[in-house]
């Protein structure tokens, strides 16, 4: 995937500096592709069944477009909001393909690139349907939904995603006990 | 109710129900939705949902990730309750916890970002704990004990302080400057105390040091940044950075860049906490500097003394208090004014703190040691060593610890004063040549200093120093190539510089001692050492250092040709070897040293003569006299406490090259009994001195020995037994140091020894498995340094002996046709290989009786089953 020109990214931290949260999306594409080329490299160097070390993959690319003057060292937080999601995205993503690949069906040619180690079919199972559940509850509770998607597929420390999200420590705390409730309802078969 | 305004209103009622213990929810339910059923439906189901199991399995860990609300106070792990949180950092969350059996207080540190559930990692990790819990010393909070929860997240349990950091105790108790320097050389024991564990903290800054109620200093978790910084490989461990802990305002230049990071990255670490410390400021922090800023000025900018920053208005600590420190709270907190703070520190301690706070790590201070005794010689009014020699600068010494003295006889001065303007221009160009030659002597002491002292001696026993050693190599080579080619004529300096090359040879491939595998670099760097010690021993035969030398130079290339396979000079080397410390023992009779190394050269002589475990001339008359030689020698050793130890093992060696050479003999009792008295002389060692790399592999090769002589006398059970505890031994060392190409090529010659004892047994299959690996590891050590000659006759050997149990397999019986077949092909396929190898090495010489016996057996074996089909 071609990076973004840079003066997009620059304007799309400037926007995050002001708040707009929309700019994670110019941004998205950006990590998006460094991450998956991160973990393609990472899981080429790990033996099959090694999951992914989602901390250590979101750190490296972060250094690396510091490295790029792609991203300033103050926009750290926001940067782990971007790559909590992008991570989704590519976890996301990855199972579908699977999914799809294992149905046999729909006619949807989806290759099952070099990310194949990634999931076993459970957990492929598994993160389309939390995906699919985490959607539903941004409906409800939007923070909730986010407070998941940094804690959990990008990672971050409850301080960290505070700071992404603009919350307290003691209100991501919540969210998170909100969203496994939650979460944990209805992914419950019969509930 | 429209949706959204359901789900708000739950969402409240929710989290407010959370705060509540469960048993008084239910009222509280009652109250909170009186008049909305619907909602305290969702939230009862809500509740029920969080209560149940059904969370359990929802974040599986496909990200490495803790639930960050799992743990509970009250919570059990292993052993221990928690009890409160005290603290979270980058690295975890730490509780203080009490261990249930003794009731102890203990800290445990829940590792947030733990690399979980790969088995190599807990494998590494638990190593590293190992070294981690040999630290003892009284500054360094210990580390007690360490493990894995069951969700598979690693834990440490540190002993438990109750302290200040030491920043805010220094200020709070308002420590003078002369206080605070004594509680920071208390810091730079300690780290250097770890530093010789080769363990770097590479986290250090006054968060991480406390200061107990009764003034003790306790460095907290050490060791713990390189644990968790765990790269793919053991390669990546002293090198990567903690990326995810790394304080830009308290990492060295080399870290911010992502550099190795080593012992220096303490000691610039130290540099900032005394800078801290004197001046109540950071070097680098300024107000409204952004992380990315810092980072630069951290790299590039050099930071000023702090007599000067202390007289400034100062920034704003970050995290620290709200509102700007002025210089008078500065100095308040330090029992003194700006002028007179400013002026304690200009000079000296400007000078100290800017030699820790170098650029370039080699430009700091070597070690927290050197550090250390800088303080205390400024605290005792003695020249400090980062100011140099100056002339200038020693006298204004000299005035101050004289000061009474020195006031009398100014006057007398000043009028001297006007004639010693005259010889100025001259004195000055004199200086000028004293300068080129300090510096040139400057340049060697710390070439020296960092490869044969403390550094290099430090390491060079203790497993996994290997990277750190070859990255010392690297600079020093440079260095010494350009000192060599600067002095022509200064025999003191060339005398330095042979010893060097000597000391680089033997890290770059001392077949005796843990090396990097490159043989002709190592050649290279002897021959240099040689010539040069020639020349002066030549010149001066009183020259004692540089025939010692001498000595040790011909003793490394006997060892390196030998290596090489070309034994006729190796011997003709070792005899020249001999020859010298005879004459250096002569000159100083009472030196236990200089006996010891004349019973060592023996012993080499011996080894190269007729040693049959190793590649030898066939003599074994000639072989037993050397050792006969050393053993006379050792017991007219002195034994005073300090070398006791070198010595017994000195002993233990010749008792075991005596033992193997009367079992060859066949006298078999004789040698067994000899060479039970080396494994107990081993074993006493060992006990004494655990952790040392040379003291296990000694064991192991005792063990090994006496395995091939029980064998030899028929007795399998013991051979078995030895054999096995060597071979663990050999594996325990190779895994603590994978990339040593000794321990490498000791394991696989274990494992041939296992191959004997099982073949011996009749245990074929087993056997078979020994000689797979065995080979499969000599091999590896050949695709690095494919001229190790040692290395080609034993994987010759290794596929003979393959060769050997292939034909016996494919004679058996028992087996079904295609798998005899089978053994039948592979018979052929590595005696052919075996022996095109031997044949290449006989070609030059290298070939002995017993290899040449060796290859006779395995031919028969091979016919017995050609004429068996």
């Amino acid at each position: 995937m071609a990076s973004p020109p840079p003066q997009d990214v620059t304007r799309a931290l400037e926007l995050l500096n002001r708040g707009d949260r929309a700019a994670l999306d110019l941004l998205f594409p950006l990590v998006y592709g460094e991450l998956r080329r991160l973990a393609r490299r990472q899981l080429a160097r790990e033996r099959p069944g090694h999951t992914l070390d989602s901390v250590a993959l979101v750190n490296e690319a972060y250094l690396k477009l510091v490295e790029q003057g792609n991203v300033r060292l103050q926009n750290r937080a926001h940067f782990f909001a971007v790559s909590a999601r992008a991570m989704r995205a590519i976890l996301v993503d990855h199972a579908r393909a699977r999914n799809a690949a294992k149905r046999g069906g729909g006619g949807v040619a989806v290759p099952l690139d070099d990310v194949a180690a990634l999931l076993s079919d459970a957990q492929a199972e598994h993160v389309e349907q939390l995906d699919e559940a985490l959607t539903r509850l941004a409906a409800v509770n939007e923070e909730a939904s986010r407070a998941v998607e940094c804690l959990y597929f990008g990672g971050l420390t409850l301080d960290e995603t505070a700071e992404a999200l603009g919350l307290s420590v003691a209100t991501v705390r919540r969210r998170w006990s909100f969203a496994k409730a939650w979460l944990g309802r209805a992914l419950q078969p019969g509930t | 109710m429209r949706e959204a305004d359901l789900y708000r209103r739950v969402c409240d009622v929710f989290d407010a129900a959370m705060e509540l213990d469960p048993s008084a929810r239910a009222a509280f339910l009652d109250d909170a939705c009186r008049d909305a059923p619907l909602v305290r439906r969702e939230v009862e189901s809500l509740l029920a949902s969080l209560d149940g199991t059904r969370t359990a399995g929802l974040f599986p860990p496909l990200l490495r990730v803790a639930d960050p609300t799992g743990l509970a106070i009250g919570q059990r792990i292993g052993p221990y309750t928690l009890a409160r949180e005290v603290g979270a950092g980058g690295m975890g969350v730490v509780y203080q916890a009490t261990r249930d059996d003794v009731g102890k207080t203990v800290a445990l540190k829940l590792v947030r970002h733990g690399r979980l559930a790969s088995p190599e990692h807990l494998r590494r990790f638990f190593l590293e704990r190992r070294v981690l819990a040999r630290l003892e010393h009284p500054n360094i909070a210990r580390l007690l004990d360490a493990g894995v929860t069951d969700s598979g997240l690693p834990y440490l349990v540190m002993e438990y302080v109750d302290g200040q950091p030491i920043d805010q105790y220094c200020d709070a108790h308002r420590l003078t400057v002369e206080e605070r320097l004594a509680l920071f050389a208390h810091v730079c024991d300690a780290v250097h105390y770890a530093h010789r564990h080769l363990v770097v903290h590479r986290d250090l800054k006054p968060s991480n040091i406390a200061v107990t109620s009764d003034g003790a200093v306790k460095l907290l978790d050490f060791g713990i940044a390189t644990l968790l910084a765990e790269g793919e490989g053991g390669e990546s461990r002293l090198t990567r950075t903690g990326l995810v802990m790394l304080t830009p305002e308290y990492a060295a230049p080399e870290q911010v860049k992502g550099e190795p990071v080593t012992t220096a990255a303490d000691v610039y670490a130290l540099g900032l906490l005394l800078f801290e410390l004197l001046t109540g400021q950071r070097p680098f922090h300024r107000e409204g500097r952004t992380p990315p800023e810092l980072v630069q000025a951290v790299v590039e900018e050099d930071p000023e003394p702090p007599s000067v920053v202390v007289r400034r208005r100062i920034a704003s600590r970050s995290g620290g208090a709200p509102e700007p420190a002025t210089p008078d709270a500065v100095c308040a907190a330090r029992r003194t004014s700006p002028q007179r703070l400013s002026r304690r520190l200009a000079g000296d301690l400007d000078t100290i703190v800017l030699k820790a706070l170098r650029k370039e790590p080699e430009r700091r201070y070597l070690s927290a040691q050197e550090l250390r005794d800088d303080i205390d010689r400024h605290l005792a009014e003695r020249p400090v060593r980062a100011r140099g020699n100056s002339l200038w600068y020693r006298s204004r010494k000299f005035v101050g610890r004289y000061r009474v003295a020195v006031a009398a006889s100014a006057l007398t001065a000043l009028t001297l004063a006007a004639g010693a303007i005259a010889t100025t221009v001259q004195a000055r160009r004199a200086e000028a040549e004293r300068a080129v030659a300090e510096q040139r002597f400057r340049d060697v002491r710390a070439l020296a200093a960092a490869l044969v002292s403390d550094v290099h001696d430090a390491i060079s026993d203790l497993p996994g120093s290997l990277p750190v050693r070859a990255t010392l190599v690297t600079r020093a080579l440079e260095h010494l190539d350009r000192l060599d080619r600067q002095s022509s004529d200064d025999p003191p300096l060339k005398r330095e510089i042979a010893a060097a090359y000597v000391e680089l040879g033997l890290v770059q491939g001392n077949p005796t001692i843990a090396n990097l595998g490159d043989l002709a670099a190592a050649r290279r760097s002897f021959e240099r050492a040689l010539s040069i010690a020639e020349t002066l021993v030549a010149a001066d035969p009183s020259d004692h250092a540089a025939r010692r030398t001498l000595a040790l130079a011909h003793e490394k290339l006997s060892d390196a040709d030998a290596w090489g396979g070309r034994l006729p000079q190796a011997v003709g080397h070792a005899r020249s070897a001999l020859e010298q410390w005879h004459l250096l023992a002569t000159a100083s009779p009472a030196s236990v040293s200089a006996l010891r190394a004349v019973a060592t050269s023996h012993i080499k002589l011996g080894d190269l003569l007729g040693n049959p475990n190793l590649p030898n001339l066939s003599d074994a008359a000639g072989a037993t006299r050397e050792y006969q030689h050393a053993l006379t020698l050792l017991h007219v050793v002195p034994r005073d406490s300090l070398s006791d130890w070198t010595t017994r093992r000195l002993l233990a060696l010749v008792h075991e090259r005596l033992g193997s050479m009367l079992s060859t003999a066949g006298r078999r009792a004789e040698g067994i009994a000899k060479l039970e008295q080396a494994l107990a002389i081993r074993e006493g060692l060992v006990r004494e001195r655990g952790a040392s790399v040379n003291a296990l592999r000694d064991l192991a090769v005792a063990h090994q020995v006496l395995c091939e002589a029980h064998l030899a006398a028929g007795a399998g059970g013991e051979a078995l037994v030895h054999c096995r505890q060597g071979v663990t031994l050999y594996e325990s060392l190779r895994s603590a140091d994978p990339r040593n190409a000794q321990s490498i090529h000791d394991l696989a010659l274990g494992q041939l020894s296992m191959h004997k004892v099982l073949a011996a047994r009749g245990e074929l299959d087993a056997s078979l498995a020994q000689l797979d690996r065995s080979t499969e590891l000599l091999r590896q050590l050949l695709s690095s340094y494919a001229d190790n000659v040692p290395a080609q006759r034993d994987l010759a050997r290794g596929l003979l002996f393959a060769s050997t149990v292939h034909a016996r397999l494919a004679t058996r019986s028992a087996s079904a046709p295609a798998e005899r077949r089978w053994h039948r092909q592979h018979a052929a396929a590595s005696f052919a290989d075996g022996q095109r190898l031997l044949r290449s090495l006989s070609e030059h010489g290298r070939l002995s009786s017993e290899d040449s016996a060796l290859l006779g057996r395995a031919r028969a074996a091979l016919g017995r089953m050609q004429r068996n089909p």
